[in-house]
């Protein structure tokens, strides 16, 4: 993990990292198949990575016509470049693990989210909630447990260090709920959209993927579908909800949804 | 919601994510010190958990006013805009996972005439779960801090690691746990 530095590009920040990191390590220990099975992962992990920065460019140009502070503006334009260095450290992880190199092919930018109401502000204020409190908040405790699974130094200085990153874009989130401009009507409006919108993080989250292992190889970074419903969990009931009271919204239709939720995909 | 589960631990993202974003955004939220709380006398002393020291709802303009400094919380802290003492915030180092995670702002000591001041005050101390710690390294004598005390700022892992047998002598900043090592300077008599 190394500062981030707003000066330095994607490309230099990846040849800071790489030069910090040992790739002589583990990958040449598993089997060819484990080798190949992890390599596609990473590449997959790129590719989101990729299509994440896309989404933060749509939401830097929303922000940019909200009331944001401008500390707040400039986190949501180093994200699109953060994503990006993602992407590139996920792809040199799967050319670890024995993939060819192949340049990533830019995603098709994904269609912004629409929400049902008349408020630009609120509009805006969904958005922000959308990708950074909920999502880049179950981004941070998945990647939390990826790290506390990864058995080497080199996946876990990869990790943390995007860990890192996404830590600040889950604020920007919080910051845009904390905006003194929101009103107590607003708030309303957002507290009633929370289940919609954790709903539909959470099942690009768990979604049924006949290409993702059912039991991911121990120590490698990947969990499986009942370690990523824990972790999706972790930051509903430790984060979001307590953080939708900390800052004065109704946090009752979210905890509704949750509770329902939980006992569907976490049975005891 | 998770009842009867172990799950990893969300609340420890709590205040990274949501308290110290929501202060990027110009407002401290509504924190538990910020509900009047009769009971919760500002007090200066305290003793662990039992620590809990309350704004009243006015906000609080010093860290004294805190059962320990380090709990004391503002928005911006040169202004003191939105001042209050946070009793989940960790008192020392002890209180977070690993003393690397232990983390706080350094503000100049601001001493009334009847005061000394002695250098500068740690306050807004948390636990920063993205630390370094020393076995994030290749070799843990490659990980080196900014700042060992009062608390651990800007470590990072330097490459290429130092072979430290090729050294007529050697120091670490620390020895146990042993980290931060490289050739001593030579002194020149």
């Amino acid at each position: 993990m190394l500062p981030n530095d707003d000066q330095m590009n994607e490309d230099a920040r990846l040849a800071r990292l790489v030069g910090s990191l040992d790739f002589a390590e583990d990958a040449r220990t598993c089997p060819p198949q484990v080798q190949a099975l992890l390599g596609a992962l990473w590449r997959r992990r790129a590719e989101n990575e990729l299509r994440t920065s896309e989404v933060f460019l749509q939401l830097h140009a929303e922000l940019s016509r909200f009331p944001t502070p401008p500390r707040v503006l400039q986190l949501c334009a180093d994200a699109i470049s953060d994503e990006v260095f993602h992407a590139k450290i996920c792809a040199r992880m799967a050319e670890h693990y024995g993939c060819q190199p192949a340049p990533l092919a830019a995603p098709l930018p994904p269609r912004s989210p629409s929400f049902p109401v008349c408020s630009p502000r609120v509009h805006r204020a969904l958005f922000a909630v959308l990708h950074c409190s909920v999502s880049e908040t179950l981004a941070v405790t998945y990647l939390s447990a990826c790290l506390a699974e990864a058995s080497s130094s080199l996946l876990r200085a990869v990790l943390k260090q995007i860990l890192q990153d996404e830590v600040r874009h889950s604020r920007i989130g919080w910051a845009v709920l904390a905006a003194p401009e929101l009103s107590q009507a607003d708030r309303s409006s957002i507290a009633r959209f929370m289940p919609a919108l954790l709903d539909a993080c959470v099942a690009v989250w768990l979604a049924d993927d006949a290409e993702y292992p059912a039991e991911p190889p121990p120590g490698h970074g990947f969990l499986d579908q009942r370690g990523i419903a824990t972790t999706v969990a972790a930051a509903i009931d430790g984060v979001i909800l307590p953080g939708l009271e900390h800052l004065g919204l109704d946090a009752e239709p979210a905890r509704a949804w949750a509770d329902a939720w939980s006992r569907r995909a976490l049975p005891e | 919601m998770l009842a009867g589960m172990s799950p990893p631990s969300g609340e420890r993202w709590f205040h990274t994510l949501v308290v110290v974003g929501a202060s990027l955004g110009g407002c401290g939220g509504k924190t538990v010190a910020d509900q009047p709380r009769p009971e919760s006398t500002a007090t200066a002393g305290g003793t662990g958990s039992s620590g809990s020291a309350g704004s009243g709802g006015g906000g609080i303009s010093s860290p004294d006013m805190c059962a320990f400094v380090g709990q004391f919380m503002c928005d911006d802290y040169p202004t003191k805009k939105n001042c209050r003492c946070d009793p989940e915030a960790p008192a020392d180092a002890g209180a977070c996972q690993n003393p690397f995670q232990y983390s706080c702002v350094s503000v100049p000591c601001q001493a009334t005439a009847t005061q000394l001041c002695l250098g500068e005050t740690y306050v807004g101390c948390h636990c920063e779960p993205t630390a370094l710690t020393p076995a994030d390294c290749p070799t843990p004598e490659q990980f080196f801090c900014d700042k060992v005390s009062p608390f651990f700022a800007n470590c990072a892992c330097q490459s290429p690691a130092v072979d430290l047998t090729s050294c007529h002598s050697y120091c670490c900043q620390s020895n146990n746990p042993r980290f931060g090592c490289a050739c001593c300077p030579t002194m020149i008599r």
